[in-house]
């Protein structure tokens, strides 16, 4: 242990001074109780000898009297034994025993701190035992619990002491973990700052590549890309940016209010993706199974945040399969909902990730940088038009499969 | 008187029938006399001694005389001559108080006693004087009349003649007992009540000195109690007060005041029928005691050989003593 010697000399120290300051004080009780008991014994022989009672004449029976004196000071608790009596006429108080005492010395009472018992005779006191009680034991043993007082005494306040300390090294510790926890949330928020903007580049990048794409194809082919098709590409992905742009900062980006709601066809909103992310999946079978033929019910939403939902999607799952495999997207009428499910035939979500999926910035590409946003922002759209989305268990692709149910529009 | 030959030699002359009633007489009568010696054989069969506590000497315990009658059984020839006597055993009588003792002696009953000196010149039975005990302290032996001690009259360390220079006149004593009391022990002691009280009305020229008296049941206690405090002025016998002075060397201021005339130590007193001037058994008994009380001296006591002529003094000093208490009255 740092800074001085082990604790358990100390624990045990203390757990054997207090036993023995327990045994002492039975001890200590034990004797006290000892001399209460003489004390009353002594006082009782005396009134049971009747030798301090006589009451003709003051007359005092000094034989008997030194005679019970004698057996009581053979007693090891008795140093000193005096025996008074009380002067039935005067009420003056006459040494009998040593009956030269009081001739003597006059402050005899002094000099001994004596244990006075009163003798009565009757209902009056007939005399007085002064008795120096030998009290060397009771001494010895007040000493030593003393003496291990003070042992515990120090032993618990070195304990206290010492713990005081760690508690002390402890608080600072815990102060300097707080102080780097401070640095390591304004450090993570930094890079959070910087993964956002990433992100953000990221998707903003999305349409201006597009366009960029498009007319490098219609530059190099300009007879096989139609001029009208262009521009309506164009004009498509220019519409995308600026909402992009108006969405700028997370909230707004995943609530745009600006937009109308309107009528939305569940397959073409697919189709619209896929054109989207086009590029990131130029290697990727993309295969829309969505009925197109009035099965499916409409849905009420601001198409470009269905197209934002399906595009991460798409891209989350062309990244987890390495730009290789196959995304099947499919829809099912159920009651008054839609059920979207988006497949893929990479490698799946580790199942104890499900819970968390969809929490911000949680990911499992961190490595290839994921920002962790992707998911989070398609569970705020779902959850703006009162859907819901969760992952199942792909059995058909292999790969992941995450299920969007979202309200049908009325009527 | 008729003689038993005479008398058969009448009985011969008589007719047969007279003769027979003589002849039943004679045997009622026989056997009326072997009754009578049997009844006063029994009467006697043990050796009665009688003892009290608070003679003026010291006081002797039952089991010192067990003792001595244990030595006594084991003497032959005195057992011998005291089965000659009807006697098989020894018994004590402890007497309750000098009055009851006084009673016992009167009506026969002891035939030995340890009794305070002042019994015997009350007794009326002639038992007689044969031995008397003799113990530590002052003691005045005279010719003829054995062994004495005297009484004394002592201040105590919270009287005025404590300091030895303070000068004793009797008035100041006189004033002084009217005030404070003394202590005594019984009054069945001469040579611890009677003679010194005797003394003090000399001194002081009055028939009843003090009557504020605390009674105490031997010398030594008076002295313990005027030292104590109970008294400031004690009397009592004269080896007692020497023996506790002596004891407490200069502690305690204790001052004699005044000394009795010498009177006899307590005396063993026998039943006439057991004096050594008539009875062998008496004189065996009185060697036989004398020699157990010097081997074993009990209580640091031993015996001495005594008559009445030196108990004859306590017969004085009583007959002043009751002039005394008549005038006083």
């Amino acid at each position: 242990m740092r800074g001085g010697p082990a604790r358990w000399p100390l624990v045990m120290a203390v757990i054997l001074s207090v036993i023995a300051i327990a045994t002492l004080l039975w001890l200590r009780q034990r004797i006290v109780s000892e001399e209460e008991q003489f004390l009353n014994y002594a006082r009782r022989l005396y009134e049971l000898s009747g030798s301090l009672q006589r009451p003709e004449n003051d007359t005092v029976r000094f034989t008997e009297i030194e005679s019970v004196a004698r057996s009581l000071e053979e007693r090891e608790l008795v140093r000193q034994l005096v025996v008074t009596k009380v002067s039935r006429r005067t009420g003056d108080e006459h040494t009998v025993y040593p009956y030269f005492l009081g001739a003597k010395t006059d402050d005899w009472k002094n000099q001994v701190s004596w244990r006075v018992l009163d003798v009565h005779g009757g209902t009056t006191v007939s005399g007085r035992l002064y008795i120096d009680v030998d009290s060397s034991n009771r001494t010895a043993i007040d000493t030593a619990a003393g003496t291990f007082s003070l042992l515990l005494i120090v032993c618990l306040g070195i304990l206290v002491t010492r713990q005081r300390g760690k508690d002390a090294e402890l608080g600072r510790v815990r102060s300097e973990l707080e102080e780097r926890n401070v640095e390591v949330i304004r450090l993570e928020r930094l890079a959070l700052a910087g993964q956002l903007s990433a992100n953000i580049l990221h998707d903003l990048k999305k349409p201006v590549l597009n366009i960029r794409h498009e007319a490098e194809d219609a530059a190099a082919h300009p007879d096989e890309i139609p001029q009208d098709e262009l521009l309506r590409l164009i004009d498509e992905q220019t519409e995308l940016f600026l909402a992009m742009l108006r969405d700028l900062g997370i909230e707004q980006f995943v609530r745009a209010e600006d937009e109308e709601e309107e009528y939305c066809d569940v397959a073409e909103i697919v189709n619209r993706s896929f054109g989207l992310v086009r590029y990131e999946s130029r290697n990727v079978e993309l295969k829309n199974t969505v009925p197109a033929d009035g099965t499916i019910p409409l849905i009420m939403a601001r198409p470009h945040r269905l197209i934002l939902v399906f595009s991460n999607l798409i891209i989350n799952a062309c990244q987890a399969m390495d730009g290789e495999g196959e995304i099947r997207v499919s829809a099912i009428a159920h009651g008054d909902r839609v059920v979207i499910t988006v497949r893929d035939s990479g490698p799946g979500v580790p199942w104890e990730m499900r819970e968390r999926l969809f929490e911000p910035f949680s990911t499992t590409r961190a490595d290839r940088g994921g920002t962790g946003l992707g998911l989070y922002i398609c569970a705020s759209v779902v959850g703006e038009l009162g859907g819901s989305i969760n992952i199942q268990r792909e059995t058909e692709l292999k790969g992941a499969a995450f299920r969007i149910e979202l309200p049908a529009a009325p009527g | 008187m008729l003689t038993g030959s005479s008398l058969s030699h009448e009985v011969a002359a008589f007719p047969p029938e007279r003769s027979r009633i003589i002849r039943f007489t004679f045997i009622v009568i026989f056997i009326g006399c072997l009754c009578s010696v049997s009844a006063q054989s029994s009467r006697s069969s043990i050796l009665r001694i009688g003892y009290m506590e608070g003679g003026d000497t010291a006081s002797l315990q039952q089991s010192d005389l067990e003792s001595l009658a244990a030595a006594i059984q084991e003497r032959e020839q005195l057992v011998r001559l005291m089965n000659a006597d009807g006697i098989e055993e020894t018994g004590f009588i402890k007497a309750e108080s000098g009055r009851d003792m006084l009673l016992r002696l009167n009506a026969g009953e002891l035939d030995l006693a340890f009794i305070p000196a002042r019994l015997w010149a009350q007794q009326d039975a002639d038992y007689e004087v044969i031995l008397q005990l003799r113990g530590k302290g002052s003691l005045t032996r005279t010719r003829g009349q054995g062994i004495m001690h005297h009484g004394v009259v002592f201040a105590g360390p919270r009287s005025p003649w404590a300091d030895p220079d303070t000068a004793i006149l009797a008035a100041d004593v006189s004033t002084w007992l009217q005030n404070n009391r003394v202590a005594a022990v019984g009054t069945q002691s001469m040579a611890g009540y009677v003679a010194p009280m005797l003394k003090l009305s000399d001194e002081l020229q009055l028939p009843r000195p003090t009557d504020e008296i605390i009674w105490f049941d031997s010398s030594t206690e008076v002295v313990q109690a005027v030292v104590a405090g109970f008294a400031t002025i004690g009397i009592c016998e004269e080896s007692a007060f020497e023996r506790i002075r002596a004891e407490l060397e200069d502690a305690v201021q204790l001052r004699l005041m005044y000394r009795s005339v010498p009177v006899p130590t307590d005396p063993v007193v026998v039943h006439p029928r057991f004096s050594p001037r008539r009875s062998e058994t008496g004189r065996e008994l009185r060697r036989a005691m004398r020699e157990w009380f010097r081997d074993n001296r009990p209580q640091g006591l031993t015996l001495e050989t005594a008559q009445d002529t030196g108990f004859v003094v306590v017969r004085a000093l009583l007959t002043r003593w009751r002039a005394l208490a008549s005038e006083a009255n």
